[in-house]
């Protein structure tokens, strides 16, 4: 299935892009995704996660069509 | 009331937002009845309380254990050289009170922790979340919501920053969605991204004290200065959040 991710701010891009749809086993969890786009698996609970527009936990399944925005947890102040 | 050091009466300071109707002599009064709380006097503290107290907040508890440092005045607004060494909460105050001394300044130079914090925060109306680490944020999420106080939550790094409004028993809690981030040492900021963060701060506290909706509550506003855009997302509330969930701020 195809998901659509975009990201946000300073967070590292896959590949160069801000912007792009990635194909994935259907039902994949974001986790999945996130490992599968690269970030190292230390790195991945830093990662906000906004799905379809609400921000959402590693654990959620995936489905067609997903739309992602994800961004770096930031805590300076 | 006349302002002994400025020579004009309270109205004048004020007058260019009592004519707002969403403040007038109504708004004027809650704004100077409200005791906050602006935990960490740095980057995002310093706008937060400059605009409180220029904008008649009553009282301002200052809370921060640090000293000001060289590698601060890149963007924390309230210190300046003259106050290397100083404490940010006595060197803030030189400021605030400068902008307005008709602003009662209660300065608590210590750091907030876990046997502290209680008492740090009674009786604030409001606190406003400007420290510079995600386990001291996670304490103060955590009192906020044992307490029952709003809490404005604001976060700064590199180009980038974010805030969302706490209400507990209302809105999702800082554990229902902060990621457990590591803290970074001296993370990388540009100086003015505190500036705006901290501006959209102080308005959203001056929103919650005249109580006016929508505040930013279930939404995260994220702010990139390297584009200019903005985002809002929605945050949920977690039903097996290990502060919120179990009763306490849950939302009935």
């Amino acid at each position: 299935m195809n998901v659509h991710v975009k990201i946000f701010g300073a967070l590292q891009k896959p590949q160069g892009r801000d912007d792009f749809s990635h194909e994935i086993k259907d039902g994949a969890t974001v986790e999945k995704l996130l490992l599968d786009l690269g970030y190292h698996p230390r790195h991945v609970s830093a990662i906000v996660v906004e799905l379809n527009g609400k921000q959402t936990r590693h654990t959620a399944k995936l489905a067609a069509g997903d739309e992602l925005v994800l961004s770096l947890a930031i805590g300076g102040g | 009331m006349v302002d002994e050091r400025s020579g004009t009466d309270d109205l004048t300071r004020y007058q260019r937002h009592l004519s707002l109707d969403e403040i007038g002599m109504v708004g004027h009064e809650t704004l100077r009845r409200a005791r906050v709380a602006v935990v960490g006097v740095g980057g995002l503290g310093s706008p937060v309380a400059a605009y409180l107290a220029v904008a008649g907040v009553g009282e301002l508890r200052l809370i921060d254990d640090d000293t000001v440092e060289l590698s601060n005045l890149n963007r924390q607004l309230l210190h300046a050289t003259s106050d290397l060494g100083v404490t940010k909460t006595r060197s803030a105050a030189r400021r605030l009170n400068d902008l307005n001394p008709e602003c009662r300044l209660d300065l608590q130079p210590v750091r907030l922790q876990a046997g502290n914090a209680d008492s740090l925060l009674a009786g604030c109306s409001l606190v406003v979340d400007c420290l510079d680490s995600f386990s001291s944020r996670r304490l103060l999420g955590e009192v906020c919501l044992r307490l029952k106080v709003p809490m404005i939550h604001g976060a700064v790094r590199g180009w980038e920053g974010r805030l969302t409004t706490i209400v507990p028993g209302r809105s999702p809690c800082l554990a229902c969605w902060l990621p457990p981030g590591a803290d970074e040492q001296k993370p990388p900021v540009l100086g003015v991204v505190p500036g705006v963060i901290g501006a959209l701060q102080a308005t959203e506290a001056i929103r919650c004290l005249l109580r006016l909706e929508p505040l930013l509550t279930g939404t995260l506003l994220l702010y990139d200065g390297r584009t200019m855009m903005f985002r809002r997302c929605a945050l949920e509330h977690r039903s097996d959040c290990p502060s919120c969930g179990q009763g306490g701020g849950k939302p009935t």
